[in-house]
């Protein structure tokens, strides 16, 4: 009893140096694909941080808000509004605005970076890392700032980490950095700072003072949370929305997706990799399949049946799929931490990510392999004789 | 099996050709057949059809007049399921072996095995080493093809056709690139097949094939001829050509042929001694090739073997002794001796 010639993979190995070339072209756009929607999901990712950072079960927003770092206010009136609703424990006003940061004792460079203000009595946001300076954030011109901020916000941070004073300059205001918690940053957000309602209003004066970026509501347990959402709906005039934490996570990434052109691109991309996978396996196994034509017919003449080299050519390709993939995502994991050093964007692998593109690696050598046998189909076993 | 037994037979069989929109007619009704124990050598000049009658028969190829049963299955109008299913149970040896390149020997061979799963039989290395032996591979069995020499090829080739133990192989020019002892090893792995119970068919040029055959079939402009007649015809352009080329050389081959004929048959017979005798006394005098005295010896016998017409029936003596009077009278004279030598022939 003998075991099945592994025909395919004899095939494929014969020539060592093609098959390299062929490994690498795959895995090339293999890497391609993994970094484009590696981007892709740390663009997502990043922009909701904050969204998924706090306990909230529902959030008010005016409906013309496109992203967090570009809200557009509404009454703080709506949110006390809500809050006699039997369901709501409690309700926290976030107020959000992109300033300029200036540093190194006021030098001229400067960045944007996102002010995040709370109401530091409100005991019940859980943002991480904040919790320990809401007492301080209630002196005046006091900040803290994320740790997890790009590397052009690393000198403030290096110092309030190793404990010394920090002061910089936020808008036209001078503030003092008392801690650090910890967001991210995002495509949208190269930093953000902290602080309490007052000092928010200090550092943007002109914010007409009885308006909120964000309401969020926190409901009992047990509350239908779409239940509340109705009752809330019908409470409030539609100058604001109610949303899930869900909606408004999936509102965030929608504008990202559709209404940006950074989603599409990364969307693009992952596909453009897709087909320069394709073209690279579809040569290499059309070569393939011509080179071998010959053995091919003989092999058909013999008893193989059309089946049987359609499966060689998709063994191969299925080979090749995997051979590609294994240094890709190798490589992917590289260029991951790289990237997420260099922009402490969320880049990571995830599970179901290597899944994806391990089962769009197959798909695509396979559909190659699909139009590279279409000859075979056409080969007569009787020229043969 | 019974040896009698038909694993080909072929009827009424048609077969055109579509070529740039006009069909060309490659058969032409051929009906034969091939009964378990023979090897058959199917011979015809290019062109003649023998390529695609081989195709019809082994399934390669779909015809659709006429009938064509290969190991009781009806091929004409099968599905293709049919054919690849025939195909398995045939041995196919190409002129072009086509081996894989990327495979050994020893795998290439075992690719004839597998297409019907003979490869998980508990024999199938045992099967491999024995074919690779007989046809001298056993110690090439790890090589890969571009490590053999042509011929060696050729007997890969064989032995993928041969592992499966087919009860027919069709065969292609097998022993084009073989040496005489090499293909006497796989006539007779040929031989020992139709003494199985298989069937032999071989499209050949290769004369010492010729004379090992168990029957010779002729094809020409897509018909079956009778051999004979294809054999006449070589006969008579050999000699034509022997005569425009080298007439003196044949006039002389020719005479000692028919002095030998007329000493041979004087006393009635030939005996298989007198042949031997004839024959060693022509290579002993040393004036005639070996080659030559072959001639010599097959025209001479030939003519000793049927001198006299006592084989013809009396039509057959009507219309030569019409002819012989022809002969007699092409010179506007005939003499009494002329006379006297017709009626001894047809006496």
């Amino acid at each position: 009893m003998l075991r099945s010639v592994p025909y395919a993979w004899r095939q494929l190995s014969q020539d060592r140096l093609k098959l390299f070339a062929a490994v690498l072209g795959i895995a090339f756009a293999v890497v391609l694909v993994f970094m484009q929607l590696g981007l892709r999901a740390a663009l997502f990712d990043s922009s909701v941080r904050l969204h998924r950072g706090v306990d909230y079960q529902l959030v008010l927003l005016n409906p013309r808000t496109n992203f967090l770092a570009r809200t557009v206010p509404f009454p703080r009136s709506r949110l006390y509004q809500v809050a006699s609703h039997s369901a709501v424990v409690d309700v926290a006003p976030l107020y959000l605005k992109l300033a300029s940061y200036y540093y190194d004792d006021g030098a001229n460079e400067h960045e944007t970076a996102l002010v995040i203000a709370i109401d530091p009595t409100q005991k019940n946001l859980r943002m991480p890392g904040v919790e320990p300076y809401l007492e301080s954030l209630r002196n005046p011109d006091t900040v803290i700032i994320d740790r997890y901020s790009r590397k052009e916000f690393a000198t403030s941070v290096d110092a309030v980490l190793a404990g010394e004073p920090v002061e910089l300059q936020l808008q036209e205001r001078h503030v003092n950095v008392i801690g650090a918690f910890g967001l991210g940053t995002s495509f949208g957000v190269d930093g953000s700072f902290i602080t309490s309602d007052l000092n928010f209003r200090r550092i943007f004066p002109q914010r007409p003072a009885g308006n909120i970026d964000l309401g969020l509501i926190r409901l009992r347990p047990g509350s239908d949370v779409a239940s509340v959402q109705k009752d809330i709906r019908a409470l409030i005039p539609g100058d604001v929305e109610a949303l899930t934490r869900q909606e408004y996570v999936a509102k965030e990434i929608a504008y990202w997706n559709s209404s940006t052109p950074i989603g599409y691109i990364f969307s693009l991309g992952a596909v453009i990799g897709v087909i320069v996978g394709l073209i690279v396996v579809y040569q290499i196994l059309f070569s393939d399949v011509q080179s071998h034509l010959a053995e091919y017919a003989t092999l058909k003449a013999i008893g193989y049946s059309d089946g049987f080299l359609r499966s060689l050519v998709l063994r191969e390709a299925i080979c090749l799929a995997v051979l590609g993939f294994i240094p890709a995502f190798g490589f992917a994991l590289l260029l991951y931490d790289q990237a997420a050093n260099a922009t402490q964007l969320p880049m990571h692998m995830t599970a179901f990510r290597a899944s994806l593109v391990l089962v769009v690696t197959i798909g695509m050598c396979a559909l190659s392999g699909l139009l590279a046998m279409r000859k075979i189909s056409r080969l007569d076993p009787a020229e043969v004789f | 099996m019974d040896e009698s037994a038909k694993l080909v037979e072929v009827s009424s069989l048609s077969f055109a050709h579509e070529q740039g929109g006009q069909a060309q007619q490659i058969l032409h009704n051929v009906s034969l057949h091939i009964s378990a124990g023979e090897v058959t050598v199917l011979t015809g000049p290019s062109g003649s059809g023998k390529s695609t009658l081989l195709t019809i028969v082994g399934g390669l190829r779909s015809a659709f007049e006429g009938s064509v049963n290969v190991l009781g299955t009806e091929l004409i109008g099968a599905p293709s399921a049919t054919l690849v299913k025939t195909r398995r149970r045939i041995g196919f040896v190409f002129q072009q072996h086509n081996l894989s390149d990327a495979l050994t020997v020893a795998q290439n061979i075992q690719m004839g095995l597998q297409h019907s799963g003979g490869h998980r039989r508990p024999d199938a290395a045992e099967r491999i080493t024995d074919i690779a032996t007989q046809l001298g591979l056993r110690d090439h069995l790890k090589k890969y093809p571009d490590q053999l020499s042509g011929g060696q090829q050729q007997r890969a080739g064989i032995a993928r056709a041969l592992v499966g133990r087919p009860q027919l192989v069709l065969a292609d020019e097998p022993t084009a690139s073989l040496d005489k002892r090499t293909s006497e090893s796989v006539m007779a792995l040929f031989d020992e097949l139709a003494s199985r119970g298989g069937a032999v068919v071989l499209v050949t040029h290769d004369k010492r094939i010729l004379d090992q055959a168990d029957r010779v079939l002729s094809l020409e402009d897509g018909k079956v001829v009778p051999t004979a007649d294809v054999m006449i015809e070589d006969a008579g352009k050999v000699l034509g050509k022997l005569m425009s080329s080298e007439p003196a050389r044949l006039r002389r081959l020719l005479g000692y042929a028919h002095g030998l004929a007329q000493v041979a048959v004087a006393d009635g017979k030939v005996v298989a001694e007198e042949r031997a005798v004839i024959r060693q006394s022509l290579l002993d005098r040393g004036v005639l090739q070996p080659r030559e005295v072959d001639l010599v010896m097959e025209l001479a016998l030939a003519q000793a073997d049927a001198i006299g017409t006592d084989f013809l029936g009396s039509e057959d003596r009507n219309q030569l002794a019409a002819a012989l009077r022809d002969v007699a009278e092409a010179d506007e004279r005939v003499v009494e001796a002329e006379l006297r030598t017709i009626e001894k022939l047809l006496s």
